[in-house]
This record gives C-alpha cells, sequence and structure tokens, in this order.
C-alpha cells in the first residue's frame, strides 16, 4: 500500500509541485522520483515487497482501483522510473525547464498506473494521461517542425486510443463480462472475440508501432526534444507491447492463434521494412528511430507464436519472456542511443551523418559509446538484447523455421546497418565545426553508463527477470 | 557442467579428449600470434582494447570447444563473432570499416542459422535443424558462396587475420560438425549432398588460391579450401580426421600469416610481384615459410598428414568417385604452397625492413616453428596409424603436376576471377539500400497520405463547423423566441412554483430516456 503510494503518489505530487520549483530544484525532484520508482520497483521484483490494491473505483461500470503487478509489470515499471530519471538528468536545463520536468513526473505517474492496473478503465485511464504530456514535451520543447509532429503524433495515438476503448468495452460488456475490471471482464469467442482483437491490435500497433501505422514514429522522435525522444522510444512504445502481452494474449488469445500467420508475417514486414528504411537516413535520430520499428516487429512476432502455440508451451514461454525482455532491453539501449544522439547533436552542431566522422580521435567517449549501445542494440551477446532475441529467434523456429530465416534476414540487415553507422562515426574526417565548448552534453554519458550496466546485466543473467516471465507465461497458458 | 543462463535452455559444456587438444591448439595458436602482435608496428594504438578483446576471442573459442549442443555453440559463436568485429576494427579506415561490417554481418547470418537448426530440431524437425547447422557452418567457415568475408577480413592486421583464420573463428564450423557426426550419421542423403558441396568448395579454394597474386589472398583462399576439407572428412564418416585436418591447419596457418606480414612489412605489400629479389634473408621467416607450408599440404611429421591421409581413405571407402577431384585438390594445394614458399624465399634487407623486424616478431616465428611440430608429433604418437601417409605424398608430388597443369588452370579460371567482392557488394549493398530508399519514400507517402486526410479532415471539419454556426445562430434565434414565447404563456397561464415542477419534469423525463438507451444498448450487447 505503502509502496503503491509511493510509486504512483510520489509522481503525481511532484508533477503538481515542480511547477513553482526553481528548474535546478524540479529536475533534482524528478529524478528523485524516478529513482524512488526504480528502488520500489525492484524491491517488488526482488520479492521483498508485493504491493496490491483492489477497491471499487466506479461501481457502476464495474470499473475497480485494482492494482498490482508481476515481473512482467514490474520490470517495466522499473525501466519507467529508471528512464525518466536518466532522460531528465541526461540533458542539460532547458527554457521553462520547471514545466518540463513536471510533464516528466506527469508521464511517469500514468505509465506507472498502466504497467500496474488490473483493471480495463484504468488502463485506458494511466494510458492517455502518459501520452498527453509528450504532445505537450514535442510541440513546446521540439526541435523543427515540432508543432506538426506534436499533431501527427497526437492524432495517430488517439487513433489507437479510440480503437483500444472501443475494444475494451467490448471486453467489460460483451459476452458475460460485467466491468472493466480485469476479474470481471469476459473472455470472449467467435465474431465478438474477433472485432475485439481487431480493436485492441489496431490500438497496439500504433503504439508499437507496426507497418504501416508506424508513420508517426520517426518524424515524432526526430522532431522531439533528446528527453522525449528516450520517453518515447524508451516506455511510450511498450505500451503497445505490454498490452498486446496482458490483455490482448490474455483475452482474445483465441482470435490471435486463429490468424497467428498473418500476424506473423505483418511483424516481420514490419522489422525488414524498419531496418531497410533506416539505411538511407542521415539525421542520427531518425536512423535509430526506424531501428525501433525493426525491433518491435520482433516483439508482434513472438506474441503470434506465442498465442499460435499456447503461452504455456516450451515455445510459448520463450515467445513470451523474449517479447518481454525485448522490451525492456529495448527500452534500455535505444533510450541510451537517443540520449547519445541528442549529446553528439549538442556538442558537435549537427546530427547529419554525412558531416559527422572522425570521433574515435575527437571524442572517443561519445563515438565508443554510441557503439557499445548500436552493438547491444543488434544483439551482441553479454547485453540484453542477445538474450531477449535468443527466445524470439527459438521460439519463432519452432514455429516455423522459414519465418525464423525471414527473421534473421531481418536481424542481419539491423546488424548491418548499427554497425556501419557505429564505425562510420568513429571513422572518417572529424566534422568541420569545432565541438561547442558546452559540456552541458556530457550530462548523457553517466546516465547513458548505467543504461549499459543494467543491459548488460540482463545479457549476463537474463533470469532476474526471464523467470518472473515464464510464470507470467504460465498464468496466461492457466486463464485459457 | 551446465550454467543456468535461461531457464530450459542451460549452457552445457563438456570436458573431453577432444576439447581438450583443441583448448591446447587455441592456445599455442594465441600465444604464436599474440607475441606476434607484441611486435607488431600495425598495432601501436588502442593496444587496451586490442588485448581486451584478444583474450576475451581466446576465451571464448576455448569455452566453444567445450560447448555441448547447437544452443550453446551458437552462444559462443555470437561472442567470436562479436570479438572478430572489434578485431578487425583495429585501424579505421574506410576499408576496414567495410570489411569488419561484411565479416559480422555475414556471420551472423552463419550464427543465426545455427540458432534457427537448434529450434527446429527442438520442435522435432531434425532434418530441418541440420540443415540449418550445415548452412551456418558453411558460412562461418567462408565456404564457397560466403567466402567474399573471409578474404575481406585480410585488410586486418596480421595477426588478427591469422588468429580468425586458424584456430577460431572459422574453424567453429567443421568442428561443430564433426561434434555433431553422430546426429548427421541418421540422415546419409544430407551426409552425400554435404561431401560433394566439400569437395566443389575445396577444390574452388584450391584453384583460388594456386591463382591469386596475392600473399595474403592465397592464404584466405587456402583457409576456404582446408576446412572443407575438414568437413569432407566429417561427411565420409571420419571426423576425428576432420578434427586432425582442423588442428594441422590451425597450426600451419600462423606461419604462413608471419611469413607474408613479414613480406608485408620488409615491401609494404603481400603482392608476389612486389616481393624484391634482392637482399639478405632473414633466417626466421624463411624457416616459417618452409615449415608452415610443409605443414599445411601434410608432409609428416605434421598434423595435416594424418589428418588429410585418414581423410582421403575415408572418402575413398565411403565415396570413391570423388577421390578423382582429391587428386586435383591436392595437385593444387601442394602447388600453390610451393608458390607461396619459392615466391616468398628472397628476401629483402631495406633500411626500414630491418627496423620493422623487432624481436617479438622473430620469436613467434621459432615458437610457431617449435609449436606446429611438438603438437603434430605429441598428437600421432598417441593416435596416428603411419600406414596411411600415401596421400599427402601424392599430394606432394601433385605440386610437379599443377605446374603441367598451370597453363589450362589459367585459362579456365584464370587471374579474371572478380573474388567475389565487387560481387557482394553489387548484389547486397545496392539492392538494399535501393528497397531502404523506396520504403523511405513509402513512409513519407504515408505520411503525405496521412497529411492529406488530416487536411481534409480539417476541411471536412470547418464546414461542418460553420454549419454548426448556423445552427447555433437558429437554435439561439428560436431558442429566444420559443422563450419570449414561453415566457409569455407562462406569466399567463402559471405561476413561479409550477415552472419548477415543469423543469422537474423535464429533468426526470430526459434522466428516463437515457436510461431507457442505456439499458436497451447493453442488451444489444447481450
Amino acid at each position: 500500500m505503502i509502496a503503491l503510494a509511493l510509486a504512483i503518489g510520489a509522481p503525481v505530487l511532484v508533477a503538481l509541485g515542480a511547477p513553482f520549483a526553481p528548474v535546478r530544484v524540479a529536475r533534482a525532484l524528478v529524478i528523485g522520483v524516478g529513482l524512488l520508482v526504480l528502488a520500489v520497483a525492484l524491491a517488488a521484483l526482488g520479492g521483498l515487497i508485493a504491493p496490491s490494491l483492489d477497491v471499487p473505483w466506479i461501481p457502476a461500470l464495474g470499473a475497480r482501483l485494482a492494482l498490482g503487478g508481476d515481473a512482467l509489470s514490474w520490470s517495466l515499471v522499473a525501466l519507467a522510473g529508471g528512464l525518466t530519471a536518466a532522460a531528465v538528468g541526461g540533458v542539460p536545463p532547458r527554457t521553462n525547464g520547471s514545466a518540463l520536468a513536471a510533464l516528466f513526473a506527469a508521464m511517469l505517474a500514468g505509465l506507472v498506473v498502466v504497467f500496474l492496473a488490473r483493471d480495463l478503465l484504468l488502463f485506458y485511464f494511466g494510458f492517455e494521461i502518459a501520452l498527453v504530456p509528450m504532445y505537450f514535451i514535442i510541440g513546446g520543447w521540439g526541435e523543427g517542425d515540432r508543432t506538426r509532429a506534436a499533431i501527427v503524433f497526437f492524432v495517430y495515438t488517439r487513433a489507437g486510443s479510440l480503437a483500444m476503448l472501443l475494444a475494451f468495452v467490448g471486453l467489460a460488456f460483451g459476452a458475460g463480462g460485467h466491468g472493466f475490471a480485469f476479474s470481471a471482464a469476459a473472455h470472449p469467442s467467435g465474431l465478438l472475440a474477433a472485432w475485439i482483437a481487431a480493436g485492441l491490435l489496431i490500438g497496439f500497433a500504433i503504439k508499437l508501432p507496426v507497418v504501416p501505422l508506424h508513420a508517426w514514429l520517426p518524424l515524432a522522435h526526430t522532431e522531439a526534444p533528446t528527453e522525449g525522444s528516450v520517453m518515447l522510444a524508451g516506455l511510450l512504445l511498450k505500451l503497445g507491447g505490454y498490452g498486446l502481452l496482458r490483455i490482448a494474449l490474455a483475452f482474445v488469445p483465441g482470435a490471435l492463434a486463429a490468424t497467428a500467420p498473418w500476424l506473423v508475417a505483418w511483424g516481420l514486414t514490419s522489422a525488414l521494412w524498419g531496418a531497410l528504411a533506416a539505411f538511407p537516413q542521415r539525421d542520427l535520430k531518425r536512423l535509430v528511430a526506424y531501428t525501433s520499428v525493426n525491433h518491435m516487429g520482433y516483439v508482434l512476432v513472438a506474441v503470434a507464436v506465442a498465442a499460435a502455440l499456447g503461452p504455456d508451451s516450451v515455445a510459448g514461454r520463450l515467445a513470451v519472456s523474449g517479447a518481454a525482455l525485448q522490451l525492456v532491453s529495448h527500452g534500455l539501449l535505444t533510450g541510451g542511443l537517443f540520449l547519445v544522439s541528442g549529446a553528439i547533436g549538442e556538442r558537435f552542431g549537427t546530427r547529419d551523418l554525412r558531416r559527422l566522422g572522425g570521433m574515435a580521435r575527437r571524442a572517443p567517449r561519445y563515438g565508443w559509446t554510441f557503439a557499445l549501445l548500436a552493438l547491444g542494440s543488434l544483439g551482441i551477446p553479454a547485453l540484453s538484447g542477445f538474450a531477449a532475441e535468443v527466445q524470439i529467434v527459438l521460439a519463432t523456429a519452432m514455429y516455423a523455421p522459414g519465418a525464423a530465416v525471414v527473421l534473421g534476414v531481418a536481424i542481419v540487415l539491423t546488424t548491418a546497418l548499427l554497425a556501419r553507422t557505429a564505425l562510420r562515426l568513429l571513422t572518417g574526417e572529424p566534422v568541420e565545426a569545432e565541438p561547442s565548448e558546452h559540456r552541458g552534453a556530457d550530462l548523457a554519458l553517466p546516465w547513458v553508463a548505467a543504461l549499459l550496466l543494467g543491459s548488460a546485466v540482463l545479457g549476463i543473467w537474463p533470469r532476474v527477470l526471464v523467470d518472473g516471465y515464464v510464470a507470467v507465461a504460465a498464468a496466461l497458458g492457466a486463464g485459457r | 557442467m551446465s550454467a543456468p543462463w535461461l531457464p530450459g535452455l542451460p549452457l552445457i559444456f563438456i570436458d573431453d579428449a577432444v576439447s581438450r587438444w583443441a583448448t591446447l591448439i587455441v592456445l599455442a595458436v594465441a600465444a604464436i600470434l599474440g607475441t606476434y602482435a607484441a611486435g607488431d608496428p600495425e598495432l601501436r594504438t588502442g593496444r587496451f582494447r586490442f588485448w581486451t578483446v584478444y583474450a576475451l576471442f581466446a576465451f571464448a573459442a576455448i569455452a566453444f570447444a567445450h560447448a555441448s549442443g547447437l544452443l550453446t555453440s551458437y552462444v559462443l559463436w555470437e561472442a567470436m563473432s562479436a570479438c572478430s568485429f572489434f578485431l578487425i576494427a583495429q585501424r579505421l579506415d574506410e576499408d576496414v570499416v567495410a570489411a569488419s561490417v561484411r565479416a559480422l554481418t555475414t556471420t551472423r547470418l552463419g550464427d543465426l542459422l545455427l540458432l534457427i537448426g537448434a529450434g527446429a530440431i527442438a520442435a522435432g524437425h531434425p532434418q530441418v535443424g541440420l540443415i540449418g547447422a550445415l548452412a551456418g557452418a558453411a558460412i562461418k567457415s567462408g565456404q564457397l558462396g560466403a567466402t567474399p568475408w573471409l578474404v575481406g577480413a585480410m585488410v586486418a592486421p596480421t595477426p588478427v587475420s591469422a588468429l580468425l583464420h586458424s584456430a577460431t573463428l572459422v574453424a567453429a564450423g567443421p568442428y561443430l560438425l564433426a561434434r555433431l557426426a553422430p546426429q548427421l550419421a541418421v540422415f546419409p542423403n544430407l551426409l552425400a549432398a554435404l561431401a560433394i558441396y566439400a569437395v566443389i568448395s575445396a577444390f574452388a579454394g584450391a584453384l583460388f588460391a594456386a591463382t591469386s597474386n596475392d600473399a595474403k589472398r592465397t592464404l584466405a583462399w587456402s583457409t576456404s579450401e582446408q576446412l572443407a576439407q575438414a568437413t569432407l572428412a566429417t561427411a565420409a564418416g571420419a571426423p576425428f580426421a576432420g578434427l586432425a585436418v582442423l588442428a594441422g591447419h590451425a597450426l600451419a596457418k600462423p606461419l604462413l600469416f608471419i611469413a607474408a606480414g613479414y613480406l608485408r612489412a620488409a615491401t609494404g605489400s603481400t603482392r608476389y610481384d612486389a616481393a624484391s629479389r634482392e637482399g639478405r634473408r632473414v633466417g626466421a621467416f624463411v624457416a616459417a615459410t618452409v615449415v608452415g607450408a610443409a605443414a599445411l599440404v601434410g608432409i609428416p611429421p605434421f598434423l595435416s598428414s594424418w589428418g588429410l591421409a585418414s581423410t582421403w581413405s575415408a572418402v575413398a571407402t565411403a565415396r570413391p568417385p570423388l577421390l578423382i577431384a582429391g587428386l586435383a585438390i591436392s595437385a593444387l594445394s601442394g602447388w600453390y604452397a610451393t608458390r607461396f614458399a619459392l615466391l616468398l624465399l628472397p628476401d629483402v634487407n631495406r633500411p626500414f625492413a630491418r627496423a620493422a623486424l623487432r624481436p617479438p616478431l622473430r620469436a613467434a616465428a621459432w615458437l610457431g616453428i617449435t609449436l606446429a611440430l611438438a603438437v603434430s608429433i605429441g598428437v600421432i604418437r598417441f593416435r596416428v596409424d603411419l600406414e596411411s601417409l600415401a596421400l599427402p605424398i601424392l599430394a606432394l608430388s601433385g605440386g610437379a603436376l599443377a605446374v603441367a597443369a598451370r597453363r589450362t588452370t589459367l585459362l579456365t579460371a584464370g587471374f579474371a576471377f572478380p573474388e567475389g567482392i565487387a560481387w557482394w557488394d553489387r548484389t547486397f549493398s545496392a539492392p538494399a539500400r535501393a528497397a531502404g530508399t523506396l520504403l523511405d519514400r513509402c513512409d513519407r507517402a504515408l505520411l503525405a497520405g496521412a497529411h492529406f486526410l488530416a487536411t481534409a479532415t480539417l476541411r471536412i471539419g470547418r464546414r461542418a463547423a460553420a454549419v454548426d454556426d448556423r445552427l447555433d445562430r437558429d437554435t439561439t434565434e428560436l431558442g429566444r423566441g420559443l422563450l419570449a414565447g414561453g415566457r409569455r404563456a407562462a406569466a399567463v397561464v402559471v405561476g413561479d412554483i409550477s415552472r419548477y415542477v415543469a423543469y422537474t419534469a423535464v429533468g426526470l423525463a430526459l434522466a428516463a430516456a437515457v436510461i431507457a438507451a442505456v439499458l436497451a444498448t447493453a442488451r444489444g450487447f447481450a
């Protein structure tokens, strides 16, 4: 109870108070509350506490203030807390920094609610609370075409939310459901299940995002301020993956299983598209944004495989834990990549890959940090991306070896892309422009080191999370 | 021994005679090349990074030698791929970037095919799974169709190329196949296909090695050829012979690379025609060249002699027709080894060359010779049956045969062979970039479509808003009129209290309508 109050109440209080504090204090408060949420989540993951809450909320709708968590929930809460701290702490203060910091605290509160919600309406509520601050962050503090990016982001997202909400209403009141709480909602079948699955898929596929619903992502990630890109890639995309695992796979597994081959094909298309479309990109942030499309494609493939073979089959467990670990791993590594890309842009005055280079001599710490993150992201052993991809590829190979080969091609394309980009940054002629004397960009490096450390822990010893994920998969299987 | 890495997927390691010998050989090669690297002028910068990755790489190779099962093998393959990427990318030039990315990409494709094979086997499709493992091993060991990365990796510093080409990265493929021999034996068709592929690959490797005009390229193609023969041994049912070929190759290759590295240090190039014929010979390198060439083609007492002899004996028993190709392969490898030695022997004594000859380089040469002899004798002393040395002797005499065949060979394949790299770039990079550009355009089109929709929506919205405004105006006027009328009527008919009653009645009726609507909809759902 106290833990929940800390994890949700503290960000809310900071969000309310930060606008009235000086920038320095506001930033410190948000970093502190992020680390606090991280600490609570780690305690819950370690089994020290098991906070949960279940009281009536809106009785007429059968909605309950039901909160609780398993490994899947708490690992993402931990990611949310840690990344919020890193995003705010890793960039120099901006004008109106207090308001910006408050928006991050509000977003964190919404994210924690989503990941812990055990009620569809509460999930939707947290989802929306998490998304609105991002609209203001992009629109208010973004770069370039920020207004357009913010509006495109918001329109896509709202469209997804609407589809999701309709599906939630169907789950709550269709086919024997008597409320929004997870425990009361229906497990429909037949035509209703198909409609609900379609609604959920559209909602989560926009958020994930999956081609062709992804057009908002490169724009939003590029125009958002660095800390906004970190949160977008690191956490907001995770809402889609989390929703697929927590809601779609739990409530309409039959409909997913029936369409699994199509979903696998859809995810593979997205993975290939993301990898290929990244090749011609010139803007470092835009390139990294496209790798997110690629990496989240793997998640959709894994969810479809889990649905097809049953979440508690051998392959299903691999798929569920692979998808979940991929979410956390992508948050750590891509969050780090955006922090470094932003810092490089700030330090050298450009993020244009044609003009960047020579970092091995000029800025070795940036260059090698980017290289390490990129290699982690493409999946070298000992970092978390590897442990996630191994499970997803194995599960897919158990479902259909041909699909796994296509997945392998997508992974190899990403390998070529990221390895090439990392070495391009390190080699060649340095940027013409003198690096700015502004050392604010150096703020990013300690936070990125922390993210890399987290990724290394998960890569070398993935069982800290994967054992819990397997339990989640077993519970999903038992719930069918 | 097993390490609980993922639940249900532990990393399993075994310790047997094979893994011990493999460890010994990896250590020997790492020691020889480590000594060389300590004196290599190309490795002046980034030394800390180099030695860290070097150690990790050797460790991964030894761990792989002990790996049991496809998953554990896969994890260590990936570890070796990642280390090799860093090792190749020592000197950060444009061509190095391309080569290291190509090496990483290609070997990872092999790795992933192995992983997919593991998944297919776990799902109960052993044949599909083994095909995946075979394809992965072929790519990993730079067999025909996957050679460009092997040749490209030659831009790395000499000790790195030597390490990748001898005991570690490339050897992982045939080593895994030898370990998988019992499982492969269940599928004779698969073995037959593997044997034919290995023979073709060995022949192509020998042919290109014999016709190349660059010492390092000769060595690259010869790697492909030797590893194909190791694969052939497994395919012919003699996995131990294959392991012996691998071991012999691993011990011979570093010596030849040391010789080629000396050529580069002395003349600035590894092309045969760049080798000057003036000056004094340096004993260590002459010895390394001669001993390395002899060990490579399998002259007793070197390990390859037993390995190659047993391999071709097994082929003679299992698939006699392939022996014809064997003659050609032996002849060609005898030829290129002889050519390599003869062209490298006349050495130079220029000032810069002397300066490049730091003591560690000579020490590495002598260490390599000693270890190659010691390990070979050690293995043969305990395992060999010396009767089957007929074929390596044939290989040696084949050198003479090759001289006669040279003209024909050059005519058929010749120097014109483009070495595959340009082909790789044409067929891989360009379409990928083109497809990427196309998809990028699609994305922009999508966004434009979304923008169009948004504009259209806005336009419709504006029109709707205009309609709304008019409605609003009309309604307001209507309301005003009604209100005025009502007020007048109310003033006439009822007093204030009845007005509140009327409001309440209207409110209740509205609420009833809403509830009825909700109930009707809810029933509709149920």
